[in-house]
């Protein structure tokens, strides 16, 4: 059994050394034999399994071109910053046209010409960088406010049809993240958010779980599989995050819950729009036969912060710790919501994600009640030894949940 | 990608450039439509990574008495602006457009003290200055501006005057 000549034993160059180190440990414990051990080893040389490599490579040139496309896009906005009084405006704007047009241009053609698809799809995210920068240094140059919501809301409107016309995921969540701040900017105008301090967090509550709802529901339809990703993503990201910063009971004792007298146009819209996301999820769930079960557990999830969202608006009066505790136990339900769905889908990222603000809630909790509690140098060594202790407890399981999720894959592939 | 693909794609490029045209020519036509007035300011110079050097200007008219409407945070508010000297100050609110031979000036609520004094924005609260100039404006003793104002209210900066002249960029 230990054929110290097989090929096992030579250096290879071409087969990833822990997997040489896997197919020798197999050999030895009997479950290949060393002839089955000289075929894998020349299949694996041969390059007939490329995915994982390409896969990578793919990603990382998808990485650096979103990098050297948001470079571009910062460095354009910050010679926007630099306000050059002495161009005259026409010659600006041919300026800003033809950037566009350019970075649009030639996105277009390494895209679906030359076969550079990463490449073409972060010229084109540049194209729309150009865009948003173009309008700002537009309103610079007429003196007008640069926090206008239009302004934004001009920037926003061509990205989403973009993004599907060409099924970019990176124009997506640009979309996203425009939306969002134009959403921010709508809402400042709209209402006295000092008065009114939970309207924030209700709304991006609320259309967080419309875009996780909107991504499970892209999941479902082929043509628009490659969209799913960035929804979820955005929707997961945004929900934990507002509920994780919603979590501090300091939150509800400075804020005013009582002064809240009604519930805004801008929250019902966005409470209308997230209903109707869950719908829609619903639906089209049904119709292409997903599990019951899932589809419960996606839709589940979206409604939980809806209800929140709608909790923290519309029942002005109720005592800040009423708040509080449910919050908790909604960022709670959201976590484990997180680890059963990358169970059920078999991804590990959102069992990782769950497990992260699962730890940095429990540290964020205990600072806040137990600091308090102690005194400085008693409290410097019981954080150590408690983050020493969680650290390992939730390694240790966060490696079970994921074992779990190859032990699946494994399963399934057999 | 399809031709139908194609030619919308084409068209929401072309529609963002015909955006960044349409938002100059507004601006334009504004400043060459409008009527002129000049306001009294207090203005501050801050600076901002993505927007670079500016002014943030404080009008006489940002605080005004709120007359005997009832105002709430985010409404549209039109002052009517009289000349007093070489400036122009308020006359009087209103929540709608009224015809007069006075320029109105459109505004939003943005604070409501006692239901009595408004704070409002009008949109001509910036103005951008080359890098390392808005010194020359803060530390000035007498700040005004010229801004024109449409016939439906909006208003648009069109240049600064600083302790007496016209204030070259």
């Amino acid at each position: 059994m230990n054929d110290r000549s097989s090929p096992a034993s030579r250096p290879d160059r071409k087969v990833a050394p822990d997997v040489v180190a896997r197919l020798r440990s197999w050999h030895e414990v009997g479950l290949i034999e060393a002839g089955q051990l000289t075929d894998i080893l020349e299949f694996e040389r041969s390059g007939h399994t490329p995915t994982v490599t390409v896969s990578r490579h793919g990603r990382l040139v998808t990485i650096i071109g979103a990098l050297g496309a948001v470079l571009i896009g910062v460095g354009v906005i910050l010679f926007v910053g630099s306000n050059w009084q002495g161009v005259p405006a026409g010659l600006k704007l041919a300026m800003l046209i033809a950037l566009v047009a350019a970075a649009y241009g030639a996105g277009w053609a390494l895209r679906y010409r030359a076969a550079y698809p990463r490449l073409g799809g972060s010229l084109m995210v540049l194209g729309s960088f150009a865009y948003g920068a173009g309008i700002f240094l537009v309103g610079q140059a007429y003196h007008m406010p640069l926090d206008d919501p239009n302004l934004m809301l001009l920037w926003l409107l061509p990205l989403p049809p973009i993004a599907y016309l060409t099924r970019s995921g990176a124009m997506l969540l640009l979309a996203i993240g425009v939306g969002y701040g134009a959403l921010g900017y709508r809402i400042a105008a709209w209402v006295d958010v000092g008065q009114t301090p939970f309207v924030v967090p209700a709304v991006y509550l609320a259309i967080g779980a419309a875009l996780l709802a909107v991504g499970y529901a892209h999941e479902r339809v082929p043509r628009l599989e490659a969209l799913a990703g960035p929804y979820r993503v955005a929707g997961a990201a945004t929900t934990t995050a507002f509920l994780f910063v919603m979590s501090f009971r300091g939150w509800y004792d400075l804020g005013t819950t009582g002064s809240n007298t009604g519930v805004p146009p801008s929250l019902l819209a966005a409470l209308g729009a997230a209903v109707l996301s869950c719908a829609a999820a619903l639906v089209t769930a049904t119709r292409t036969g997903a599990s019951p079960a899932r589809s419960a557990l996606e839709i589940g999830a979206a409604t939980v912060v809806i209800a929140v969202s709608a909790l923290l608006t519309a029942s002005p009066a109720a005592p800040s710790l009423v708040y509080f505790a449910l919050i908790n136990l909604a960022l709670i339900l959201l976590i484990v919501w997180l680890v059963a769905i990358g169970l059920l889908s078999g991804r590990a990222t959102p069992v990782n994600v769950g497990v992260a603000v699962f730890a940095v809630t429990i540290v964020a909790r205990y600072l806040e009640i137990g600091l308090g509690m102690m005194g400085t140098s008693m409290s410097f060594l019981v954080t150590g030894a408690v983050l020493s202790l969680l650290a390992y407890l939730l390694e240790r399981g966060r490696r079970g949940l994921v074992s779990t999720l190859d032990a699946g894959r494994i399963e399934h592939v057999a | 990608m399809s031709r139908k693909a194609r030619w919308g794609f084409l068209a929401l490029v072309a529609v963002q450039a015909l955006v960044l045209v349409g938002i100059a020519g507004a601006a334009e036509l504004r400043l060459r439509s409008g009527r002129e007035v000049v306001l009294q300011t207090t203005p501050v110079d801050p600076r901002d990574l993505f927007r670079g050097d500016y002014v943030t200007l404080h009008y006489e008219i940002s605080t005004i008495p709120a007359g005997f409407h009832r105002y709430e945070v985010g409404d549209p508010v039109f002052v009517r602006l009289v000349r007093e000297g070489t400036a122009w100050s308020a006359a009087g609110t209103s929540p709608e457009l009224r015809d007069g031979d006075e320029p109105t000036i459109r505004g939003t609520v943005i604070a409501v003290h006692r239901d009595a004094v408004l704070d409002v924005v009008y949109g001509i609260e910036t103005y951008f200055v080359p890098e390392g100039r808005g010194f020359e404006i803060e530390t000035a003793d007498d700040v005004d501006v010229v801004a024109v104002v449409d016939r439906t209210g909006r208003a648009a900066i069109k240049h600064l005057i600083v302790d007496g002249d016209v204030w070259v960029p």
